[in-house]
Parts: C-alpha cells; sequence; structure tokens
C-alpha cells in the first residue's frame, strides 16, 4: 500500500465549504500530512480545505502513517471523508500488518472538479 | 506521621503477628496441593483451563475465511468431531474491519462495547485420562468456552503519554513521507555522446526483438544511468537523511506501540471479567454417546487507583469425568492491597466450599496479611502471618502462616505491586 497512489475526484459545490475529516479505525492510530492548495498536519477532524469556487481545478496529496497499536488486530483502516461538494464522499482504505507495532502508510490524491 | 512512628507501628504489628501464630500448634501437613489467589482468576481461553491443557499450538484466526478454513481442515482429518490436540481462540468482533472504531473509543470502551470487544471462544479437545475405562476406550474429551470483560477500567497515564509520543512520531512520518514524494527519485544528466549513442542504437533495426523489448532494454539502461548520476546530488542526500528519519522513526514507534499493548494491561477503575465453559466427553463424530463431564463459571472483579487495589474473585468448577466421584467446588477468593508512605499491607483470603461426592468436610479456607516496609531505598522489611489452606477430602486443618524477612539491597521493586486488571 506504502508506494501506491489512490487517485479521487471530487465534485464540488462552487458556493460551500469543502470539508475532510480522517478516521482511523480498528482502535488504532495514525496522523496526517497534507499538502496542496491547503496545507494541515497532524490530526484531520472538520477541516475546510476550502470554498467550491477556491478548489476547483486544484488538488490536495494526503500521506497518512498508521501504527497497530491495538494488541487484538492487525487491522489499519482509514476512512476519507469529504462533505460540502455535490454529495458526501467516502474513500475507505485497509492494509493488515505482520506483526504487532508495525506501521503502513496511504498516499491519496484528490482532484477537486 | 513521621517515619519513625511508622518504623514504631509496624515494628507493634509485627510483634503482635508473631506472638498470634506462636500461641498455635504445628497444624499437620496439607497433602492436597494448595490454592493460589491466581488459580481462581477468570482465564484468558477457559476452554483450556477447563480441559487442564496449555497448548502450545493454538489456531487464531483473525477473517471469517480463515475460521471456516481452519475447522474444516480440522474436521477433515479425523473420524472423531475434533481432533485430539486441537485448539483455537477466536474473538468475532475482530474478525471484520471496524472503519469508526477510534483509539479513544477502543481504549476507554463503554461497557457494551468492551463487552463485544473483549468476547473471544475457546474451543479444545485433547484425549480423556480418567478414567482408565474412557482413555482405553480412546473416548475424546472437547471442551468450549467464552469469556469477555464488561467493565474494562480505563487506561493509564502511562497509555496516554505513549500514545501523545506515537501520534507526534506518526505526523513527523507523514511529513517525511510528504517530502520524499516531493523529492521522488534523484536523477542526474546523462552526457551528450552516450545519450547520442543511446538514442542511435534506440532506433537501430533489432532483428530478432520485439518494438517492446528493444525500447524496454534502452528504458532500462537509461534509468540506471540517470539514477546513478543523481546519486550524489543535493536531492540524493535529502533523500537518504529522509529515508534515515523514516526507518528509525518506524524503529521507535513499534517499540513504543509494543509498551503502549503492556501498559494497557494494566486498567484503573472498575473491571469485571466473566467466563464460562464446559467439557462434553465423546466417542464418535455423530455425538451418539456423549455426556457432559465438566463445567465452570469464573467472574474477577476488581478496583484499581494510585493507592489502593481491590480484587475479588468467585470460581466454580464441576468435575464428573468419574460418575463415581463427581466433584463440585466453590472458591472465592478476595485481595486488598494499600499503601501508605513506605508501608505496603495486603489481605489475602480465599474460602472455599465443597459440595462434593466424597469430603471430609465442607468448607476450608485460607487468610493471610502480609505487611512490607521499605526502611530505605536498600532494606525492606516483609512479614506474613495467617492461616494456609487445609484439605477438605482429608479433613486437615490449615497450618499457620508466619513468615519473617529482610532484604538488604536486592532492588527496589516492592514484593506487592499494587497491581490492576489483567495481572
Amino acid at each position: 500500500m506504502a508506494n501506491q497512489i489512490i487517485e479521487m475526484n471530487y465534485k464540488v459545490a462552487p458556493a460551500s465549504d469543502v470539508v475532510l475529516t480522517i478516521i482511523f479505525g480498528s482502535g488504532q492510530l495514525g496522523a496526517s500530512t497534507i499538502t496542496g492548495v491547503n496545507v494541515i498536519i497532524g490530526e484531520v477532524k472538520n477541516w475546510t480545505v476550502g470554498t467550491g469556487l477556491q478548489l476547483v481545478g486544484t488538488n490536495i496529496d494526503i500521506h497518512s502513517v498508521l501504527t497497530d497499536v491495538n494488541g487484538a488486530t492487525n487491522r489499519l483502516n482509514a476512512d476519507y471523508l469529504l462533505t460540502g461538494g455535490v454529495h458526501p464522499q467516502t474513500l475507505s482504505l485497509e492494509s493488515i500488518v505482520d506483526e504487532e507495532g508495525d506501521s503502513d502508510r496511504f498516499h491519496v490524491k484528490v482532484n477537486f472538479i | 506521621m513521621t517515619k519513625r512512628r511508622l518504623t514504631v507501628l509496624f515494628v507493634c504489628l509485627l510483634a503482635l503477628s508473631q506472638s498470634l501464630v506462636a500461641q498455635e500448634s504445628a497444624a499437620p501437613p496439607a497433602t492436597m496441593e494448595p490454592i493460589k489467589l491466581s488459580d481462581l482468576k477468570t482465564p484468558a481461553a477457559p476452554a483450556f483451563q477447563l480441559l487442564g491443557i496449555a497448548p502450545t499450538d493454538v489456531e487464531r484466526p483473525t477473517t471469517p475465511r480463515a475460521v471456516a478454513v481452519s475447522l474444516l481442515s480440522t474436521l477433515k482429518q479425523g473420524d472423531t468431531v475434533l481432533p485430539n490436540g486441537f485448539a483455537m481462540e477466536v474473538a468475532p468482533y475482530w474478525l471484520v474491519p471496524h472503519n469508526r472504531l477510534e483509539f479513544g473509543t477502543y481504549i476507554n470502551p463503554s461497557p457494551a462495547q468492551s463487552l463485544r470487544q473483549t468476547f473471544s471462544v475457546s474451543v479444545a479437545a485433547s484425549k480423556a485420562q480418567l478414567p482408565a475405562a474412557d482413555a482405553i476406550a480412546g473416548l475424546l474429551d472437547i471442551g468450549i468456552g467464552v469469556r469477555t470483560s464488561p467493565w474494562a477500567g480505563r487506561a493509564s497515564a502511562q497509555v496516554e503519554k505513549l500514545r501523545t509520543a506515537i501520534f507526534v512520531s506518526l505526523t513527523q512520518a507523514s511529513v517525511v513521507d510528504a517530502l520524499l514524494d516531493q523529492i521522488g527519485i534523484p536523477v542526474g544528466i546523462i552526457p551528450p555522446a552516450i545519450a547520442t549513442t543511446i538514442e542511435q542504437l534506440r532506433s537501430a533495426p533489432h532483428p530478432g526483438l520485439t518494438n517492446a523489448q528493444a525500447t524496454t532494454i534502452f528504458d532500462n539502461i537509461t534509468k540506471a544511468l540517470r539514477q546513478a548520476l543523481g546519486a550524489s546530488g543535493t536531492d540524493a542526500q535529502m533523500r537518504t537523511a529522509l529515508l534515515q528519519l523514516r526507518a528509525a522513526g518506524d524503529a521507535s514507534r513499534k517499540k513504543a506501540a509494543l509498551e503502549l499493548q503492556n501498559a494497557n494491561q494494566k486498567r484503573l477503575g472498575f473491571t469485571l471479567d466473566v467466563a464460562a465453559a464446559m467439557v462434553a466427553r465423546t466417542s464418535d463424530a455423530q455425538g451418539s454417546d456423549t455426556r457432559v463431564t465438566r463445567q465452570g463459571v469464573w467472574t474477577t472483579t476488581g478496583y484499581t487507583a494510585d493507592a489502593v487495589s481491590l480484587l475479588g474473585l468467585v470460581r466454580y468448577v464441576g468435575n464428573s469425568d468419574d460418575p463415581a466421584s463427581k466433584s463440585h467446588l466453590l472458591d472465592a477468593g478476595i485481595r486488598v492491597i494499600g499503601m501508605l508512605g513506605d508501608l505496603t499491607a495486603s489481605l489475602e483470603a480465599i474460602r472455599r466450599r465443597d459440595f462434593s461426592t466424597v469430603r471430609v468436610s465442607d468448607s476450608a479456607s485460607k487468610a493471610v496479611i502480609t505487611l512490607e516496609y521499605k526502611v530505605s531505598e536498600d532494606i525492606t522489611i516483609t512479614s506474613s502471618f495467617g492461616k494456609d489452606f487445609g484439605d477438605t477430602r482429608l479433613g486437615h486443618d490449615g497450618t499457620t502462616v508466619s513468615l519473617l524477612g529482610v532484604n538488604f539491597g536486592l532492588g527496589s521493586r516492592p514484593v506487592l505491586p499494587v497491581t490492576g486488571h489483567g495481572q
């Protein structure tokens, strides 16, 4: 998963804010760095990326790193929730690490159209 | 209270305990294996506990498909319901993804969430050992057990500290990844003469090779040369530094994650663990000659704070392997540990009620008080006094317990830790 870029398009609504939330599931820990038309690092919850008008034709790059801290499972999940556009959209990614404490990486590119 | 007063109080308590136990006569030694409080704890895999086995090869499937494969491959192996030596432990909740279960909810769950995420099923099979007739007939014991913790307490400050450290490391790792992505693979410029030759050869006739094969050859050579030429540039140096940072971060985070898992074993506040299991004895796959031979129920509850720890345990175990000699034992135990300055005191008591077919007395009990006083960093005085278990089958009285010890510089680890859930 580490070297694979997942690309998605998100159709914006010109007058409304696009909001992004990243949820790391399975009781695991994760953090992200977002670059591109707007930037943020760490925890991404209800983050306003920009208005539809500002974002159309641009993109953001999301680098998420997750670590298996849950002794009950080696599964790592991340849900990327985008709202404020024409429709809400969710991208779910999953990975299973080999050993307790291992990390994995998700790289997502969002094109605003 | 000053240290001197505490020392005097401690010495007085010791003297009292020694005089009390001195009044009792030496009791006959109990022949029954003594029961420890830890024996009553809710087991992680109750089916294994009830069968009295400690399997080394336990199947722990983590997906529904793995559960099915494990069971199907096992059922194919023998002509009995399950083959001898089979052992499986599965936590159904974790078989499927839980995308919205965040760390905070997992680590400090509500009772309903705790019930779900700690529920596990254990299944095992082993050959019957007693009575001899069953062993000779090759009968098989199949055990099944369930376990859960409706109240799991809350995580300690150590867990929160490790969570923060891991989160900072994760954020740094994601920044490093973003920069590595921007740098890409550093490449250099191939000198014009070599580049011209490569381009000439690229467009040369290539009998015996397809166009794609010829193109691949020159793409590989060009890529290798450009990467070699770029290996000493600024981008390459930054890339090397960032890759080192990433590897070191992953390693230290793995260590911290394992420490967090370990620290999470100690839970603060109120905890409750329950388990139940049963064993059925059978001779064939159809289960036509099956009888339930053992049952067990365990409950462990506790409360842990900084200076006090309470633990209560109840266990019932019934065993009718031999129908002529059924045993039914109900055990209850309690442990209280308190700390006051350098003084640590604990009370440990166990009460057994015996409802077995063959017994002399109905009950037996054990109660021991232990005091530990830290005189200095290197010197600790420890005293235990009380009454040990008798034997309900042989009618022995319990022996008295009277121990006094002084530890000199053998480490600062206390004999009586204020323990939490999972210890």
